[in-house]
């Protein structure tokens, strides 16, 4: 009798297991055909609500929808797209090509010593509650600023920014507390951006009457972009084009959506899911992994990327490096370091981690093309150095340093092994790979690394304290040439148990005076507009005492995969055609929907436009 | 009457005991962890630019979040502001109320748990009866045993995976994740609460079938126990109609124990849902809880630790105090249960 | 005349159960399923070289086939090697997991039960406190400040949530014994108090507590997959559950990778339901009516 209940009962598992197997052995769908049809022809773009809509997919939900301050520290400047549709600013910068974009001013001039910077706005630029955009309201945000040091940015535009001068409506005069040059890049102290948002001008005549500024919700947000922020839930910001843009008259010209969408729609598989079944558009940075991304391919031939091919992705600014703890013993030892960076195999850590959707680097710079004649100039240096995989080289590193390997077959000195802690973010699903990667080569090279995964605060004090010995994989913002040698300064340098200035500014603690002086010559050059080959020529020479000594060696360049979905939408930028960077993340996507000024003032790049037209 | 108000009072106690142990550890867990809650806002400004470690933006914070004061200093704060329904701004929110956060979260929550947890309740002590009573008799329904079994050991979210695997992805029938449609406006009209229950199906069901299992399989042992008891027999010899000896006799006397069982198991089910909900991205509590402890966000975690306590807890004492007076057998000395 | 026969019937009990369970098909079947699962796990953990089990030592994303049997995954895994490893260490943690929490609960419900008192009601408002609260909510908490784990400190942190249960029933049980009078016939006889504890109230909890400890351990596997799923595993260590949190990672659903969730998910259900048809063998013991027909 309970022979037959376990028989029935086993029987019953079978059954389940089969059913399991025949359900997850179904080839998946991949003709276009059992996707929702496309819109084919040129969709009749007057009925279609949909393809009026632009959707943007966002990597998480949000976690408040009544504020839209993006002064306050806890409003998501990432991901709600305020910066992009409803502010903007008084130049852009154009990464890909290299273009300062004027926007809501027409041009900038500095004085002799770098001490000042005059700023011409432009005419006719209104908010969205018709009140004129002026110099004014320029002024007014910087004293706002000053006034309240609790505002995002606040501090940084008070310590660069002196004062703000009104000249007459349309011209207003920033004094610098120091000389600066560079002052027109620095978005987090003067309203220009090449990325996410910076310091934003807001509306005199609705600020002056707020009284605590960091608390305002700003609801509704004035702005003078294009679109008004038509609805806000914890899923989705929906913004609406809107008739009495400035720059319709200004320019000729209206961003060709009519409502777009920042939505979450889910975790990777939903993204992927409705990017293949066109219900989005494009999904933000972070969110498709090279595989997922191959199989949204395979269902959805209108689903493009910035190359047709492996590595698909377009360059992120920010190439990743390994750091090392300069304080920590032995990794203030050049040759330690070499030899360890020797260990690591960058080719399989793009095949493994990033599905081989980037490339190997063998500097801490963007492979972007205005950056060439600079790294050109160095390859004789990246040769000679410890970039590469090379465990011979390895090997006799660790040798002459007089480490032997012990019985388990790890690098120890004198009976201690070696056992440094790689620290590494739980939170990102990139750094959980590669650090695993990193972590099994150099185990496999005999260094019985430590991986140490933390998250959230606990992991950014870690990190600014300088408590690891190891840390991968950190990104290299900003990516321009003299910002990035500018980490390696000493200048930034506080001792572990500290908080350095930043992650990657110099939280590993790299102290070389010729270094920095070679730094701060270029820092002259460039206020000196010196030319090309003069700054390459510094460059050579910092470079030199760089790869010789090694701080921190690099990894891969960054992947920004971003796919764009062609169905209901085409013009987007990619590797043939790169007229714009293609990021709907950053403050810089209204100029993909709207277009922006050719450089010579005489025509107009295009934005995208419906499919089909 | 006395006997019973003691008891009452030993629940209430226990209520009580339970909110203050378990909002001590809240308070001071997170702010003994090695990290700053301002940390995570600093991270959250500079992932899109510059440096922040700026004193005066520090100081000002910590000023406004009342974080520079000692420890001591803050809990006693925090209680008083809780006695006066003040449960603070989320730090990594801010200027967000906590109380707007939860209270917005807090419909989906309800709506996911108490009506599966209800349902499943009700549908599993129902069949469970019936199985357990009809023994051999029940015929094919027996099957459901070994199913239930199988149902039961399957944890909430592992089950959620083969769902979305099955329903949302292979056969698209359902949506992947999220509480409701994007573009939505949430609002009492039929197309949305249509939408509502058409994205609630897939998490609901994932809970439903599980609890399901469970509450069926105790039900039905616990039937059989029962059905050897004296006054079973007793009821079968005086001619009584077998049907409302099962649901007159057998039926109700074991509800007791399965809605005790339900009150133990209410903290379990909470804990569940909580990753159901990350699975689909559902906005209830849980899912804010989850990111505010990532964040640090001591505010907004204590907040909503303190609403699940409280609704765990308060719907054991309410069980706890209406139990004795539907079974008159229960003796206040508290049995200690079985 | 009385020591002696109570000594006799304990020994026959003590005697009893052990066959008992023995002679019910549930546990054994369960047991064995357990068993086997384990060993088949430990074995093959013993023929794997440290080299295979880095990432890239197999080709990415290959479906089961000769080289693997159960397939890699997107890091150049095999799934059947790193099952040789997720398995004993998600057993570990429900085994540690639950000795602790047993453990200590039956010690707490002992002390309760036997002296009474107000040490009883001091303990039973804390057993009834930790009851009440729903302890995967604060061991997300606890995990997710206390990053960086270990399946051992993993299983204690678990552990410290498992003893309510135990503490409860084991309460229960010796208030029950002590009002049946075996204790006081004990005392009568001149048994010491350690000797009763040992001698009397034992044997009969044998059958509770290893009902309770199997529960334990089911809960504290059930936990740590929850917990591991969420990203608040032992990150460093591969259990079932931080298996499926690499697949879920690298979109293995999606990827259509079945052969790297499904795997640990059928080896979670699988020794579940072992352990459960354990937990209802212990239960059928001590409850003979239970073993009805299905």
């Amino acid at each position: 009798m309970q022979h037959r209940t376990i028989h029935r009962l086993f029987f019953l598992l079978l059954l389940l297991l089969a059913l399991a197997v025949t359900v997850a052995c179904q080839p998946i769908v991949t003709t276009v055909e059992q996707a929702p049809a496309p819109a084919e022809e040129a969709a009749s773009a007057s009925d279609d609500p949909r393809a009026q809509t632009l959707n943007v997919a966002v990597s998480r939900p949000f976690a408040d929808p009544t504020s839209y301050n993006i002064y306050t520290p806890g409003f998501d400047r990432s991901r709600t797209g305020l910066g992009a549709m409803v502010h903007e600013y008084l130049f852009y910068l154009n990464l890909e090509t290299g273009d300062y974009i004027p926007w809501l001013a027409t041009g900038y001039e500095y004085n002799d010593d770098y001490t000042a910077i005059t700023v011409n706005l432009r005419e006719g630029v209104k908010w969205s509650d018709g009140e004129a955009f002026n110099a004014d309201d320029v002024v007014f945000t910087y004293q706002m600023l000053r006034d309240n040091p609790g505002m995002v940015w606040a501090n940084e535009a008070n310590q660069a920014v002196a004062s703000v001068e009104k000249i007459d409506d349309l011209t207003v005069q920033f004094n610098l507390t120091e000389p600066n040059p560079r002052l027109h890049l620095v978005r987090e102290a003067f309203p220009a951006v090449p990325v996410w948002s910076g310091i934003t001008i807001q509306p005199e005549h609705i600020w002056s009457q707020v009284d605590d500024p960091v608390a305002f919700k700003n609801d509704p947000p004035v702005g003078t972009g294009p679109y008004t922020l038509a609805n806000a839930t914890e899923s989705a910001f929906t913004y609406e084009r809107r008739d009495d843009w400035w720059g319709a008259e200004v320019f000729g010209v209206t961003p060709a959506p009519q409502t777009v969408n920042f939505m979450h729609v889910g975790p990777e598989t939903s993204v992927a899911l409705s990017l293949a079944a066109n219900e989005i558009d494009t999904p933000a940075i972070g969110i498709l992994s090279p595989g997922a991304f191959d199989s949204v391919k395979n269902r959805n031939d209108r689903v493009t990327a910035w190359l047709p091919e492996l590595p698909y992705a377009w360059y992120d600014p920010c190439p990743r490096a390994l750091m090392f703890q300069h304080e920590h013993e032995p990794w203030g030892d050049p040759n330690m370091r070499k030899a360890i960076s020797s260990l690591i195999d960058r080719d399989q850590i793009v095949a493994l981690a990033y599905e081989g959707a980037t490339t190997a680097a063998n500097t801490i710079w963007p492979a972007y093309s205005g950056l060439q004649p600079y790294v050109a100039s160095i390859s004789g240096i990246i040769n000679d150095s410890a970039v590469t995989y090379d465990p011979d080289k390895a090997e006799a590193l660790f040798t002459d340093a007089g480490y032997e390997k012990d019985g388990d077959g790890f690098w120890s000195l004198n009976g201690e092994r070696l056992a440094p802690a790689l620290l590494t973010n739980a939170d990102s699903a990139e750094n959980m790979k590669v650090a695993q990667v990193i972590a099994d080569q150099l185990e496999a090279g005999g260094v019985a690394v430590q991986l140490q995964p933390l998250s959230g605060s606990v992991q950014n004090t870690a990190l600014l304290e300088g408590s690891w010995d190891l840390y991968a994989p950190q990104p290299f913002c900003p990516g321009t040439i003299y910002e990035n040698m500018e980490l390696f300064h000493s200048k930034f340098y506080v001792p572990t148990g500290q908080s350095a200035p930043w992650y990657e500014r110099n939280s590993f603690r790299y102290q070389n005076p010729e270094y920095d002086a070679i730094v701060d010559e270029m820092l002259a050059a460039l206020g000196a507009g010196a030319d090309e080959a003069t700054l390459i020529d510094i460059y050579d020479r910092g470079m030199e005492i760089w790869y010789n000594d090694l701080p921190v060696t690099p990894l891969v360049q960054a992947p920004a995969l971003v796919p764009f979905n062609t169905t209901y939408w085409e013009g987007w930028p990619n590797a043939e055609d790169p007229w714009m960077m293609p990021v709907n993340w950053w403050a810089t996507m209204n100029l993909l929907l709207t277009g922006y000024p050719t450089p010579d003032g005489s025509g107009w790049v295009e934005g995208i436009h419906p499919a089909g037209q | 009457m006395n006997a019973y108000l003691i008891y009452v009072a030993r629940r209430l106690v226990i209520l009580l005991a339970t909110v203050f142990i378990s909002m001590t550890v809240v308070f001071f867990v997170p702010r003994l962890v090695p990290g700053d809650p301002l940390g995570a806002i600093f991270a959250n400004m500079a992932s899109v630019g510059g440096s922040v470690n700026a004193p005066e933006l520090v100081a000002e914070y910590r000023l406004r979040f009342g974080l520079d004061r000692p420890m001591w200093e803050q809990y006693l704060s925090f209680w008083r502001e809780l006695l006066r329904g003040n449960l603070g701004f989320s730090i990594s929110n801010f200027p967000a109320e906590v109380s707007d956060m939860l209270l917005s979260a807090l419909p989906w929550t309800i709506g996911l748990l108490l009506v599966t947890t209800l349902l499943s309740w009700t549908l599993g002590s129902i069949i469970g009866a019936v199985v357990g009573w009809r023994g051999r008799q029940a015929g094919g329904w027996r099957l459901l045993v070994p199913v239930a079994l199988v149902l039961y050991t399957i944890p909430y979210y592992i089950l959620a995976i083969i769902l979305v695997f099955s329903f949302a992805f292979h056969w698209p029938i359902f949506p992947l994740s999220g509480a409701y449609s994007v573009g939505m406006q949430p609002g009492w009209n039929s197309a949305f609460i249509l939408d509502v229950l058409r994205h609630a199906i897939l998490p609901a069901l994932s809970i439903l079938l599980v609890s399901l299992g469970w509450w069926f399989l105790s039900m039905r042992s616990l039937i059989i126990t029962l059905k050897g008891e004296d006054y079973i027999l007793n009821a079968e010899a005086r001619g009584i109609f077998e049907r409302r000896i099962m649901w007159g006799y057998a039926f109700r006397n074991a509800l007791l124990p399965q809605a005790t069982g339900l009150a133990i198991s209410l903290g379990h089910i909470v804990g569940g849902a909580l990753i159901t909900e990350v699975i689909f991205a559902y906005p209830g509590v849980g899912y804010r809880i989850y990111n505010a402890i990532n964040s640090l966000d001591y505010p907004l975690i204590q907040g909503g630790v303190l609403l699940i306590i409280l609704s765990v807890a308060a719907a054991n004492f309410l069980i706890d105090i209406l139990y004795p007076l539907i079974d008159p057998r229960i003796r206040f000395e508290g049995t200690g249960g079985s | 005349m009385a020591v002696v026969s109570i000594q006799k019937n304990a020994g026959e009990r003590r005697q009893g159960v052990f066959w008992a369970l023995l002679r019910n098909h549930k546990f054994v079947i369960g047991s064995s399923i357990f068993l086997v699962l384990l060993l088949i796990a430990l074995i093959g953990g013993l023929t794997v070289d440290l080299a295979e089990r880095r990432s890239g030592a197999f080709p990415t994303r290959q479906p089961p086939g000769p080289e693997a049997i159960l397939g890699t995954t997107s890091l150049g895994q095999s799934v059947a090697i790193q099952m040789t490893e997720a398995i004993p260490n998600s057993v570990q943690v429900g085994l540690i997991a639950a000795l602790v929490g047993t453990l200590i609960g039956a010690f707490i419900g002992f002390t309760s039960g036997y002296f009474g008192g107000w040490v009883d009601a001091v303990l039973r408002i804390l057993i009834d406190v930790f009851l009440s609260v729903p302890s995967l909510l604060f061991l997300i908490l606890i995990a997710a400040l206390v990053r960086g784990v270990e399946v051992t400190t993993m299983a204690l942190i678990i552990g410290a949530f498992a003893w309510p249960s135990p503490a409860r029933q084991v309460r229960a049980q010796v208030l029950s014994l002590k009002e049946r009078g075996f204790v006081q016939v004990a005392r009568l006889s001149g048994m010491g108090g350690l000797e009763i504890i040992v001698r009397e109230l034992m044997p009969h909890m044998i059958q509770w507590l290893g009902a309770n400890f199997v529960n334990a351990f089911i809960a504290a596997v059930l936990a740590e997959s929850g917990l591991s799923i969420l990203g608040l595993g032992p990150q460093r260590e591969m259990t079932l559950g931080m298996m499926i949190y690499w697949a879920l990672s690298f979109s293995a659903v999606f990827q259509n990778l079945w052969w790297w969730w499904a795997t640990p998910v059928l080896a979670l259900m699988v020794l579940f339901l072992s352990l459960y048809l354990v937990h209802i063998g212990f239960d059928e013991v001590s409850n003979p009516r239970l073993q009805t027909e299905i």
